[in-house]
């Protein structure tokens, strides 16, 4: 159990994470999400005590991480792919982290193998593609058999291969108990991997929820038509306050139910050829709820997108 | 602690630049020592310990560069948050790399010394010179051995040094850039500004200046003496660092 309880931090007197509190619960994946610049990665290093914060504690299982003794086999993270010197081979990169608390060398070729990097872990990290930093950064989380994981972005470079790799691997851990906190900002794959989000935006809490209750709440809900009378449905729909958008054949109405619409059909003779309720993907509902919290902005240039 | 120590003497023993600086502060002196033994015209018998020790000057720098390289690679290649979050005790992980580069040096000094003296030993006696270079005390000299010591200790102090600088900047270019200018330029420079600008005479008191003298065959003060002053600015230093690096954000 990871407990973060009003966490705040200042760099120059901006704030990046502002007065934070959530908890990760042990048994499944929580997925930690916020818009670029939100504070998730500070948080994170202000979590393990890597950032200094001026105000609030993280515990795991009740105990500060500069507090835990052997770190390693309490709590694995991964903050950066990167980490790691470009002229060193993989395996004495593990080598030099297990002889750091005691741990085995045999410990060291099992995540080596864990992770496929068995056949090239004596070749400099510097040669290595993203990908096989990833599968080595999360070869050094799994090195201590730890049972918190707190990983930042870690499918970022993989290849599909590798992200249902990692997701599957995420999964059996929290399946044997392990807490998991993940960042990503591939939403499609978070909506796979977690079944709890942490969502923040300019380092404040905007909400800690499951996924099927985070998209309730922020995605768009609709109901679609097909029909050869949809005229007269749009009529009677207006009248209800109900609005309508145009998409290809069919039209999507708004504000108003699957339920009213066939039975407002029915009293009109309206034939159907579709009534579906439609829910809005992870990623509407993430950008809904982040819209006020997005720092920075993208603009489209004219001509680029040909 | 000994599993921190180990593990930071893997960190330096598996990386090339380490191992390359680590060939050439031992390569450079005892080749330049056992070919001076081989051909100079009258050797005497101050002049293998005298040679060793001027070519060991590149030893003294590349020394403080074993020490930069100990941290501030940490920091350039971000491995350093991957150190702290195994050991987040930081002035631990700051004590055990001290204590690994520091045993690194003595290591290294102690093949670059005894190499050297075997070496030239062997050449010396191969032309017929019936003196070794273990010469005894004469007046105005201190015995081979007091040289060779204070060496060994100017050594580990440039290493300190280095490995301080690496910390505060957190840069391999920056600490080394500083580390080569100071003694080589900037002491110099400073010192002959204030004779310049005010007649006040720094030359004796510059620490860097203090550590070269303190290895000198004949000294021009107490070696001793100019080991400790030079220990003393490497104390500050290192204790600034140590300070800082517990503070500041990994």
């Amino acid at each position: 159990m990871i407990n973060v309880e009003h966490l705040t931090k200042k760099f120059a007197g901006v704030t990046a994470v502002d007065d934070l509190s959530f908890t990760v619960s042990p048994g499944h994946v929580t997925g930690f999400l916020g818009p670029n610049g939100s504070g998730k990665s500070t948080t994170m290093r202000c979590m393990i005590g890597l950032d200094h914060a001026q105000g609030g504690t993280t515990t795991f299982g009740g105990v500060s991480y500069s507090k835990l003794t052997q770190p390693l086999h309490r709590v694995g993270t991964l903050l950066d792919a990167g980490n790691a010197h470009s002229g060193r081979s993989a395996r004495n990169h593990l080598m030099w982290l297990a002889a750091s608390t005691g741990i085995s060398k045999s410990r060291v070729d099992t995540v080596l193998e864990q992770v496929g990097l068995s056949e090239v872990s004596r070749r400099r990290v510097g040669k290595y593609s993203l990908g096989m930093k990833q599968r080595l950064g999360i070869a050094s989380v799994l090195l201590g058999d730890p049972e918190v994981l707190i990983l930042d972005e870690p499918v970022n470079g993989l290849d599909p291969e590798g992200i249902r790799w990692i997701r599957e691997l995420l999964r059996d851990l929290a399946k044997e108990g392990r807490t998991v906190l993940v960042s990503s900002h591939l939403l499609s794959e978070m909506a796979l991997i977690a079944e709890e989000l942490v969502v923040i935006g300019q380092g404040k809490l905007i909400t800690q929820c499951t996924v099927g209750e985070f998209t309730a709440r922020y995605a768009k809900q609709w109901v679609r038509v097909v029909s050869p009378q949809v005229q007269n449905l749009i009529s009677l729909a207006r009248a209800q306050g109900a609005t309508t958008s145009e998409e290809n054949d069919a039209i999507n109405f708004y504000g108003v139910t699957a339920k009213v619409l066939g039975e407002l059909g029915a009293q009109a003779g309206v034939v159907f050829h579709e009534l579906s309720p439609q829910t809005g993907s992870l990623e509407d509902a993430f950008l809904d709820a982040t819209a006020s919290s997005v720092q920075y902005h993208g603009t489209q240039v004219e001509g680029m997108a040909r | 602690m000994l599993h921190l120590m180990k593990s930071e003497f893997i960190k330096l023993r598996t990386l090339r630049s380490t191992l390359t600086a680590t060939i050439v502060l031992i390569i450079f002196p005892v080749a330049v020592t056992v070919l001076s033994a081989m051909f100079a015209k009258n050797p005497n018998e101050t002049m293998v310990i005298k040679v060793l020790v001027n070519t060991g000057m590149v030893s003294l720098l590349l020394c403080g560069v074993l020490g930069v390289f100990a941290i501030a690679q940490e920091y350039s290649q971000g491995t350093i948050r991957i150190t702290f979050a195994a050991t987040p005790l930081r002035m631990k992980v700051f004590i055990a790399k001290a204590l690994v580069i520091s045993l690194w040096i003595v290591a290294s000094v102690a093949v670059l010394e005894g190499v050297g003296l075997i070496g030239a030993n062997y050449a010396l006696h191969s032309r017929g010179f019936d003196f070794g270079v273990m010469y005894h005390a004469t007046p105005g000299i201190d015995s081979a051995w007091q040289v060779l010591f204070a060496f060994g200790a100017v050594c580990i102090l440039f290493a300190l040094v280095g490995f301080a600088l690496g910390a505060l900047l957190r840069s391999s270019p920056g600490a080394i850039a500083t580390l080569i200018l100071v003694p080589l330029l900037v002491e110099g420079i400073v010192t002959g500004l204030l004779i310049a600008a005010f007649d006040i005479d720094i030359s004796r008191k510059t620490p860097f200046t203090a550590a070269i003298r303190a290895v000198q065959v004949e000294p021009d003060a107490a070696r001793w003496g100019l080991v400790g002053y030079f220990s003393l600015w490497c104390l500050v230093i290192t204790v600034i660092a140590a300070l800082l690096m517990k503070r500041r954000d990994a």
